[in-house]
């Protein structure tokens, strides 16, 4: 359910003509759909003379049983292809949307990763997942129901009438009579069907959002003792919506009441119109009679399209969430061929600038040299710009690649995967996928043996539990895999990195309250490494601190202070007073 | 079946307005069969009595058809507005009762009661209750009524065409359908996993897309995610072919009806058995009966889905207890101590969370409770709240040298007394003032604005141009962790209870406001009791008494200055950069 507002005409020309676009992979398909559907309305109609004939034959020429079976036959027959086309149409149908939606899916995702991670940061992980997710979904029904109305309203009544007037141009003359109302139709059904269904979805869905909101927050309803209070809310607002809404829906389906009372007068209308040209003899029966079966079929195609508003409104709102990531701009590099060269001899930056448009935030003239091997901490307040200084490192920001010097040639001049690939990174809130433990440690090093992950995950501490667990190194991870404490997961994060083997490591360590037997051990761990890498850690701990060769200290975007522990607690600077908040009063 | 009873039980308020609904709709399509059938006699009988050239009253038929087109039209105007009406009568009503029953359940129930999360599936549940009447109920009892009405005109002309059409009506509106909502209640379980896989998928590559892109495992993941689309089509896939085949079926039969209706009647027409023009009609007749099932099978394949949410929505409601025994003690909102007595605390038979926890708070003491993640803080405060039941021990609150187990108290005197901002603090969606007066209902306007300029909010308020009505939450302003903390702390403040609890009250605030309000929370409850969960130094300087938690135990209880010379644990838990 959603309640952002829905996109107006102008929007919808435009957001219509972008879904048209992306189906080109399921486009073939749904015209197979489309071609299937209308030969089941052409059968029908022959099926219609059939009956009119076989029922003519009978009542008026005398005709017994037998010799009506020649039509008979047929009919069976066109019943039976009838059906079979029909289910057809609908699976081609539903499986040209499959293809839609997963042509769409990839594109996005290698949209995504083409615009980095920082793009869907930006924007929310929650609702760029719903775009990918409910919002690909949604497009299902548009392709798969809706379209094909579109078609079949355009196509049917048409097959009738081309078939008809041969027959008898008088009873054509009077579909084509009724057929101006068609386009009358059309508009009542596109202004007014679209309108009714965005109020009766829109405001369901704030009923919703309100009920579900409370829910969410039932814990705390709890605790202010409000529950009582609240039920009588949600009653009140129920009802209070029932009113406003049934206010609104008894006009709204007025149109409708108009819709069907054309279409039922004209049905009406046809019959008696038939029935006195029956009775003055100026017609035969058998065509009366088929005109009056396909009375109600030729406006059957465009009641049946109202009903697949809903879809098409549900399609074309989720279509202006993907328009706008297919649309962003991507700032791509210019291809490097140019590999870094191994060993890395020296990292350093050079008057690292960087800023976030519409922001103040970022970091300026940050000059860094770092040894090839050593245990390096950023230190500062939230805000102060350490993510975003280990961002740039990372090459993730573009703009600052050319301030970023690996062995004194710019980021920028580089292939950036080059780069990356001899670095390990585990961030605050590792991420473990989806996978067993051996494939989340194997994204690291593909190909890396059952005696490499014991030992990498030996090295972070984490061999212990990992055998403990149902299925060891089998067992699957993610949202709904094996719950692991916050501890665990950054164990299995730091073997990841350490099965990488990278020449550099950075991470950001937790600032969540491990146990401090699983900090000890981390820190070890971790220390240990820095011997004969280079590791910088954006630090939390005093353990950390006290054993890093260099600490740099972040204020607002700037180094303010560096050197090593001893040094900075003698200086009487930042650092000194961020560790000795805890120890005195002030 | 007997959930589909208490459905209806939950009905019965509204039996009324939902039966006119079911009434007209139940004309509506009658009136349509009618005006088919009857077209169909009046073409035959009108070109019958022109080839005979004898006289007709064509007046009364094409009356009848003009009244039965308008009757067809105004019902099914009418009947929108009634069923419209009632759904959403129906749809209070289920949402009143699955909040109370929710708000009545302790928390242990409804976490147990499931490990995926609750509130999305009642989400669910609810969406699939929300429209049962329109969707199930209405098309049941519109086929109940319209189809012996139907089958006896039917029957009435020729027993052996009505067997046929009743026959046919069966297997398309019952029989298939039955099956197919069967088979799908079946295969809806394993498409939501599905589904459920591809989010886990499609999450994993967004938050972690540095991860994948620093390792260069972002195409294999692309693969992933391709895998896990694939699958899940494939089961969408076999529920839309189900439903194609049904619809080939369902036209395949009722064709088929109408052609043995006409093979039955034409040698009855031969030998006069019935009036020709009666072949003309019966031959519609059959065709237009079909419309009583019309919306059937649509019932029948949410039928089980309606039924096992409510099913799951009963099996709650099913697990409130009988009504706690009556209060038998009333305490006034005076200075309380609080004592815990032998707490123990499981989740399941292995872990224990709190281990033996003997603990006295004195009356307006400052306590903080410190500890690493997952050693017990928490749940020791969701004891004290009774949103969890104690499992051993006992909790009494303290006053004039009086112990009063606090299981005791009534709930309304409990939150009376005790007042507990948790970490996850939900902002509502709904103005400002209306997210305080959560905490006070009766509170005034200068009394928010009070609350708001003692948590610090004051500057942050003065520069929302609607001020306490601007709206917060889902479909409002968006509040900084930072905002919804003090939004916490002005709600405690609005609160005059003896007890309480702040979780991590100065968490996500800057020096300057987290020392401004350190002050104030100190000075507006000097006179009461006052636990707080924190790792902030500068709170905790200002606590009489820190209680360190380890592993659910109390590993020690002292002031911070002694912590921190003796304990060099203590230091490092305490020392965040």
């Amino acid at each position: 359910m959603t309640t952002k507002p829905r996109p107006d005409r102008a929007q919808q020309i435009k957001l219509r003509a972008f879904l048209k676009q992306y189906s080109h992979s399921g486009s073939r398909l749904l015209k197979i759909s489309i071609l299937l559907g209308t030969l089941n309305a052409l059968l029908m109609i022959a099926s219609c003379y059939l009956i009119a004939n076989a029922v003519h034959l009978v009542m008026f020429a005398d005709k017994q049983l037998d010799d009506i079976t020649y039509l008979l036959w047929p009919l069976a027959g066109l019943i039976l292809l009838r059906a079979l086309f029909l289910a057809l149409s609908e699976r081609i149908s539903h499986y040209a949307a499959q293809k839609i939606k997963t042509a769409m899916r990839k594109t996005l995702l290698a949209k995504l990763n083409r615009l980095g991670p920082i793009y869907s940061e930006q924007k929310g992980h929650g609702a760029t997942l719903n775009t990918l997710h409910n919002g690909v979904e949604a497009l299902h029904q548009y392709y798969a129901n809706y379209l094909p109305s579109v078609a079949y309203s355009a196509l049917i009544p048409l097959a009738i009438l081309v078939i008809i007037f041969p027959t008898d141009y008088k009873a054509g003359l009077i579909f084509l009579f009724t057929a101006p109302l068609i386009p009358f139709f059309m508009i009542l059904v596109g202004h007014k069907a679209e309108e009714i269904n965005q109020q009766r979805w829109q405001q369901l869905s704030v009923l919703g959002n309100y009920f579900f909101d409370r829910l969410n927050g039932l814990s705390q309803l709890k605790l202010f003792n409000a529950t009582r209070r609240e039920l009588n809310n949600i009653a009140k607002i129920s009802d209070d919506f029932r009113t406003s809404t049934m206010s609104v829906l008894k006009v709204a389906f007025l149109s409708a009441f108009a819709l069907e009372f054309f279409a039922t007068i004209s049905v009406a209308l046809v019959a008696v119109i038939i029935g006195f040209r029956l009775f003055f003899g100026t017609l035969d029966f058998a065509t009366g009679f088929v005109v009056l079966l396909l009375a109600p079929e030729f406006y059957l195609p465009l009641r049946q399209m109202g009903t697949h508003y809903h879809a098409r409104l549900e399609g074309i709102s989720a279509a202006a969430d993907m328009i706008d990531i297919i649309n962003a701009e991507e700032e791509l590099p210019a291809a490097q061929q140019k590999q870094l060269t191994l060993p890395i001899k020296s990292v350093c930056t050079n008057q690292l600038n960087f800023c976030y448009p519409h922001s103040n935030e970022g970091i300026s003239n940050i000059n860094l040299h770092f040894p090839a091997q050593g245990l390096i901490a950023f230190v500062g307040d939230s805000g102060a710009g350490k993510s975003t200084l280990f961002d740039c490192l990372l090459g993730f920001h573009l703009q600052a690649n050319s301030q970023v010097l690996i062995n004194n040639t710019p980021l920028s001049a580089l292939d950036c995967q080059s780069w990356q690939q001899h670095i390990a990174w585990i961030p605050q809130q590792p991420t473990l996928f989806y996978m067993s433990v051996a494939d989340n440690l194997r994204i690291a090093k593909v190909d890396a043996t059952q005696a490499q992950l014991e030992q990498a995950a030996a090295k972070a501490g984490a061999l212990e539990f990992i055998q403990a667990l149902p299925r060891g190194f089998n067992t699957l991870l993610g949202e709904q895999g094996e719950g692991l404490s916050g501890g665990q997961k950054q164990r299995i994060a730091l073997a990841r990195a350490f099965l990488k083997s990278a020449p550099i490591l950075m991470l950001d360590e937790p600032s969540a309250h491990l146990d401090s037997q699983t900090e000890k051990l981390i820190n070890n761990a971790i220390v240990e490494y820095a011997k004969d890498h280079l590791v910088m850690v954006i630090a939390h701990r005093l353990n950390t601190i006290t054993q890093a060769d260099t600490i740099y200290v972040l204020e607002q975007g700037k180094i303010i202070e560096q050197g090593t522990y001893q040094q900075l607690c003698q200086q009487q600077g930042k650092l000194w007073q961020l560790s000795i908040a805890g120890a005195t009063h002030e | 079946m007997s959930n589909f009873i208490r459905l209806l039980k939950l009905c019965k308020p509204h039996a009324g307005m939902l039966l006119l609904g079911a009434f007209l709709s139940t004309l509506t399509v009658l009136a349509n069969v009618g005006l088919l059938a009857i077209s169909g006699w009046f073409l035959a009988a009108m070109a019958a009595a022109g080839i005979a050239s004898v006289h007709m009253n064509y007046f009364t038929p094409a009356g009848v058809i003009r009244f039965l087109a308008i009757v067809r039209t105004a019902s099914r105007y009418g009947e929108r507005l009634i069923t419209h009406n009632a759904t959403f009568l129906l749809l209070s009503e289920i949402r009143v009762s699955v909040f109370s029953t929710l708000s009545k359940l302790s928390n242990v129930d409804l976490a147990m009661s499931r490990s995926a999360d609750l509130v999305s599936r009642m989400q669910d549940d609810v969406d699939a209750l929300d429209t049962f009447y329109l969707n199930v109920l209405l098309p049941i009892i519109v086929a109940l009524i319209s189809i012996p009405v139907v089958m006896l005109f039917m029957s009435a002309y020729n027993p052996s065409v009505a067997l046929l059409c009743f026959t046919a009506l069966m297997i398309v509106g019952v029989l298939l359908p039955a099956f197919l909502g069967h088979k799908f209640s079946k295969t809806a379980a394993q498409e939501r996993e599905q589904s459920a896989l591809l989010r886990a998928h499609l999450s994993d590559s967004l938050k972690g897309a540095r991860e994948l892109a620093l390792y260069q495992a972002s195409d294999k993941q692309l693969i992933e995610c391709d895998n896990a689309n694939r699958d899940y089509n494939q089961y969408i896939q076999k529920r839309h072919s189900a439903v194609a085949n049904s619809d080939g079926l369902t036209l395949l039969i009722t064709q088929l009806t109408m052609l043995g209706s006409i093979i039955i009647l034409v040698p009855l027409v031969r030998s006069a058995e019935i009036a020709n023009v009666e072949l003309a009609m019966m031959s519609l007749f059959v065709l237009a009966s079909f419309e009583t099932v019309l919306t059937l099978p649509n019932a029948f394949i949410q039928l089980p889905n309606a039924l096992s949410a409510a099913a799951r929505i009963f099996e709650l409601e099913d697990k409130l207890g009988k009504d706690t025994p009556a209060a038998t003690i009333r305490v006034k909102n005076q200075p309380l101590g609080i004592r815990f007595t032998d707490i123990d605390y499981y989740y399941h038979s292995q872990s224990k969370a709190l281990k033996e926890i003997n603990l006295t708070i004195n009356a307006k003491q400052k306590v903080a409770l410190v500890g690493p993640s997952g050693s017990g803080k928490t749940t020791l405060i969701n004891l004290l709240s009774g949103l969890w039941p104690t499992q051993a021990g006992k909790i009494e609150l303290i006053c004039d040298n009086q112990q009063i187990n606090l299981n005791t108290l009534s709930t309304d005197n409990r939150f009376e007394l005790l007042t507990i901002v948790a970490q996850q603090h939900h902002i509502f969606d709904g103005t400002l003032a209306q997210n305080l007066r959560y905490a006070l209902p009766a509170a005034t306007d200068e009394a928010l604005l009070k609350a708001c300029e003692q948590a610090q909010l004051g500057p942050w308020l003065s520069q929302l141009p609607e001020g306490l009505k601007t709206r917060l939450g889902t479909a409002g302003r968006t509040v900084s962790q930072g905002q919804a903390r003090r939004i916490a702390i002005a709600q405690a403040l609005l609160r005059d209870s003896a007890i309480i609890v702040l979780d991590e009250p100065t968490e996500s605030l800057d020096n300057h406001t987290k020392h401004a309000v350190i002050d104030t929370v100190m000075d507006v409850m000097a006179v009461k009791t006052v636990i707080t969960i924190t790792h902030d130094p500068a709170l905790l300087n200002k606590m009489d008494q820190v209680i360190w938690l380890e592993q659910g135990e109390i590993r020690a209880i002292d002031s911070h200055q002694s912590l921190l010379q003796n304990e060099h644990d203590y230091v490092s838990l305490v020392t965040r950069f």
